[in-house]
């Protein structure tokens, strides 16, 4: 009887205890109990972000499911101006963010002294490639893919070289390379994967150049332009939830950004930042971006977004150093070519 | 502050101190006016053109850049400045055009005319200026594109072989044109109103026809409102973004102010080269001031004298129904179609619109943006946000413009010219560089401005100072001297007679300036981007927020919410003014 009974109480306990690792094991991931005990207790952070207002107003839901009482208030912007707002509230003792967000780690060098240290407790499963910077994370990844609009042209491009035929002539719709990161990104993809003369022949099928991805993103649904190189997260969702829109990726290769996101030495909530840090670059926090908004991701465990197929989708990372050093020059090329000033 | 000579045995020192501060005052009152400018203006300025002087950022760099002429230069240099001024000359040039015409026959129908219907035209006439830039274009965009704007949709539909492309220099006039005219109007509408209708009557009487009379008597006469109602959309057309970037950029027409927003948002951002841009804008300004100032020299307005007189309304005959016409195309035009536009867009699942028979299906439309929309937390807090950034700039910017008007207008203090031209400066300055700029000349300063809304409010009293001092100084020009010199002679002091006498004549422009402000306020965008942090966030940023996010659904809901929390707010200040007209007669 005794035995029966320890050996009942044993399982339960083994129950308990494996239970208690599963929770505990979840926490450790994004930090441990004293972290959110201390995050719970500040209750609330300021990100500063480029990512699209809407969608990190979707991440923070997510977040708010397992940690509901911690407040995420958000400043938006893109790049430039963001780097430029960081920079002179810097230089006033002011800065307000707990969490920085960059898209473009170009503009991250004027700023590089906001950062503290820190590092994700799944810092190992990313790979080296998006580990140029210290302290600084890839917490959103961006990717460009074809669409089209599927009530015009059925049969839409499948990889890039499609948006060069002249069944496409004056309906592609671009944005211009220097709108932030991903667009030059995908400008520099471009010519080195595509040929050094890719630019010239699109800028010769007749394109339509749109000064940053949403206004394209509503061409393409309205059927404005037919065909487009867009980012994935606006266009998936719209794809999604109805809209004549269909999304490919090409075979050639995604273009990708990641972003650069640290934790900042001025941070008032220090513990809530790292949390929602934490919790972002996870393998959760990855999954919410890819599978409920449409991006990409550069931890191997996110996956892939609805629609591209594992194994078949080759996805494309800049040279960090080259992403620099030919940035001006190719970007006055490119302003050249597609007439843009 | 009057005084007046001592009566029999009043100590003598007593009247030396009265009549020493007696001189000194005019001196401290124009001093005091100045120190509030410098803070306004001068320094925001001064950082500005530090900034395209030198190399570095005036905050963030070291204090060690070298200042030097480069930046001027490579920008003279540029062929692509060179043709993004041409483009912004022709455009503003046209979009003024249009504007002064429609503006001015549309003073004139609501005010001199017996065109039916003019209380409503009057009102719905104004409704295109509480429209943001960036939704004016967004509408027109929906409804002009080439291939799938609605207008074609219609044409083809009804078999009409004509097409539209609002994306060209056409496009942008007619936009400008449109969407300023009741810049125009407001100018000339309250100028006519108070105007002295004798001298048409003796024209009337002379058997002048209607129009001749217009022409040779009625609209000379209100040459300064004209004027001021001319220069003063051309320099706000040049500092607009919204339109020229929606409209523009797809046809890749490109114009000061996007060549301007290009160097500040694209990475790396160039904010000395932008200064240097903006420095441009100021000069063309500057030359518009003082070509109105050559015009104006030596030149009497006054329409309002002591005599009572009722605004005279012109019987047209059948001509009245041209002219409630022309009203309503410019209504259709500036205010139902892009309404409807928008009425699409934000209750529509998605825009796309092939032909006729897809706008009438039913099952594509839904509540889902507006729930989206209110759904989000932040739109409650930008609209409270908006409107006490809108409230405390109308009231200190409402009373600082008054008191400047007063001063540079009604009196003959010296320094009266500098307070004129320092408070028309910030008109030249392209909302995204003076954004820069306060923010690099306040976030320094003790008095923790940065992170609350009066950072937001002061910026716009300072941007929005010329509309509103050449608003008010409309309305004080008209008033005849004669009024105040009565007033004086019957003993009543300075103060006392801005009190009894101009205060009550002004009291409608001074409202209506106030309401301009607050309109202006709620509509800024460009120059707030700096100054707000997550809690102060104003509408206007949000509504780009979403732009920028490619929502059109909740954009186009989030739009019209706004025009019509402003059209209420707009509806209840034309309320109070009448009341206090009403009360005060």
């Amino acid at each position: 009887m005794k035995s029966f009974a320890s050996y009942k109480a044993s399982i339960t306990a083994s129950v308990l205890i494996l239970a208690m690792a599963g929770t505990a094991a979840a926490q450790e991931e994004l930090g441990g109990q004293t972290l959110i005990d201390a995050a719970r207790k500040e209750g609330k952070l300021v990100l500063y972000t480029s990512n699209q207002i809407e969608a990190e107003q979707e991440l923070v839901k997510e977040f708010n499911k397992r940690f509901p009482d911690i407040r995420v208030e958000i400043v938006r912007a893109p790049g430039s101006r963001l780097a430029t707002r960081i920079a002179t509230e810097l230089s006033a003792n002011q800065l307000s963010a707990d969490v920085i967000d960059m898209s473009d780690r170009g503009l991250v060098d004027g700023i590089k002294d906001a950062f503290a240290d820190y590092a994700p407790p799944n810092a190992a499963d990313y790979p080296e490639a998006v580990k140029s910077i210290p302290n600084l994370w890839p917490k959103s990844t961006w990717g460009f893919v074809l669409a089209h609009n599927a009530a015009i042209v059925p049969e839409g491009p499948s990889n890039w070289a499609d948006l060069l035929k002249p069944e496409y002539k004056g309906k592609v719709g671009l944005v211009v390379a220097n709108s932030g990161g991903s667009t030059w990104t995908t400008a520099m993809f471009q010519r080195k994967e595509l040929g050094d003369d890719f630019w010239q022949k699109l800028a010769g099928n007749g394109v339509t150049v749109y000064p940053s991805g949403s206004p394209l993103a509503s061409a393409l649904v309205r059927g404005e332009v037919a065909v487009g190189a867009a980012q994935s997260n606006s266009v998936i969702p719209l794809a999604r939830d109805g809209a004549p829109i269909s999304v490919s990726f090409p075979q050639e290769g995604i273009p990708i950004t990641p972003s650069a996101a640290g934790l900042t030495k001025a941070a008032r909530n220090p513990n809530a930042g790292k949390l929602y840090l934490n919790w972002s670059l996870s393998a959760e926090g990855q999954e919410a971006w890819v599978k409920g908004q449409g991006g990409f991701s550069t931890l191997p465990q996110a996956g892939l977004p609805d629609g591209a197929q594992e194994g078949k989708v080759k996805l494309w990372l800049p040279d960090p150093v080259e992403y620099q050093s030919v940035r001006n020059a190719w970007i006055a090329e490119w302003n050249k070519i597609y007439n843009v000033q | 502050m009057e005084v007046t000579a001592p009566k029999s045995a009043a100590p003598y020192s007593d009247y030396r101190l009265a009549s020493a501060f007696k001189l000194a005052a005019p001196r401290l009152w124009i001093a005091l006016l100045l120190v509030i400018l410098a803070f306004l203006v001068l320094y925001p300025v001064a950082m500005l053109t530090y900034g395209a002087l030198t190399n570095e950022d005036p905050i963030t760099g070291s204090g060690q850049g070298t200042l030097s002429l480069s930046n001027f230069l490579a920008v003279i240099g540029d062929p692509a400045v060179r043709n993004a001024t041409w483009n912004s000359l022709v455009i503003c040039t046209g979009g003024t055009a249009i504007a002064v015409v429609v503006g001015l026959l549309f003073a004139w129908i609501t005010v001199r005319t017996n065109t039916p219907m003019r209380r409503f035209i009057e009102i719905a006439g104004m409704l295109p200026l509480f429209v943001p830039p960036l939704v004016a274009a967004f509408a027109w965009g929906l409804l002009g594109s080439p291939r799938t704007g609605l207008i074609n949709v219609a044409f083809s539909f009804l078999g009409v072989p004509l097409s539209v492309n609002f994306y060209s220099t056409a496009g942008m006039i007619f936009i400008f044109g449109i969407y300023y005219a009741p810049y125009v109007y407001m100018f000339t509408a309250s100028a006519l109103k108070n105007m002295d209708p004798s001298l048409e009557e003796a024209a009337e009487i002379s058997g002048v026809g209607p129009f001749r009379t217009l022409f040779t008597i009625v609209f000379p006469l209100i040459t300064p409102a004209i004027l001021s109602g001319t220069l003063l959309p051309f320099v706000v057309m040049l500092g607009i973004y919204g339109i020229p970037a929606a409209l523009g950029t797809p046809a890749q027409i490109s114009v000061l102010t996007t060549y301007i927003y290009g160097l500040i948002s694209w990475s790396p951002p160039n904010y000395n080269a932008a200064a240097a841009t903006s420095v441009i804008l100021i000069a063309v300004t500057a030359l518009c001031v003082v070509l109105q100032q050559r015009v104006m020299k030596g030149r009497s307005y006054v329409t309002v004298s002591g005599k009572s007189f009722r605004p005279k309304q012109l019987d047209l005959g059948n001509w009245k129904w041209a002219t409630l016409a022309f009203a309503l195309a410019y209504l259709m035009l500036g205010v139902i179609l892009p309404t409807i536009a928008l009425l699409i867009a934000s209750f529509r699942k998605f825009l796309f619109i092939p032909d006729v028979g897809a706008l009438f299906q039913l099952s594509a439309y839904s509540l889902a943006h507006y729930e989206q929309l209110f759904a989000n937390p932040l739109t409650w807090r930008s609209v409270v946000n908006t409107f006490e950034i809108g409230l405390v700039t109308a009231i200190i910017g409402g009373v600082l413009a008054f008191a400047i008007s007063y001063t540079v207008y009604r009196t003959n203090l010296a320094g009266r010219r500098l307070l004129d031209i320092v408070s028309t400066l910030p008109v030249a300055i392209p909302g995204l560089v003076v954004g820069v700029a306060y923010i690099w000349a306040w976030i320094g300063l003790p008095l923790n401005l940065y992170g609350t809304i009066w950072i937001l409010a002061l910026a716009f009293v300072a941007r929005f100072l010329p509309d509103s001092v050449k608003s008010l100084s409309t309305s004080l020009m008209q008033i005849h001297k004669d009024l105040e010199e009565a007033s004086q002679v019957c003993g009543v002091g300075v103060l006392g007679t801005i009190r009894q006498i101009i205060v009550p004549l002004v009291m409608p422009g001074l409202i209506s300036s106030m309401s301009l402000l607050f309109i202006l306020a709620i509509r800024e965008l460009g120059s707030s981007l700096f100054l707000y942090v997550s809690d102060t966030i104003p509408m206007a940023v949000l509504l780009l927020d979403f732009y920028e996010g490619g929502n059109v659904g909740v954009t186009a809901a989030f739009s019209l919410v706004q025009t019509l929390l402003l059209v209420a707010v707009i509806g209840l200040s034309t309320v109070a003014a009448r009341s206090f007209a009403t009360f005060s007669k």
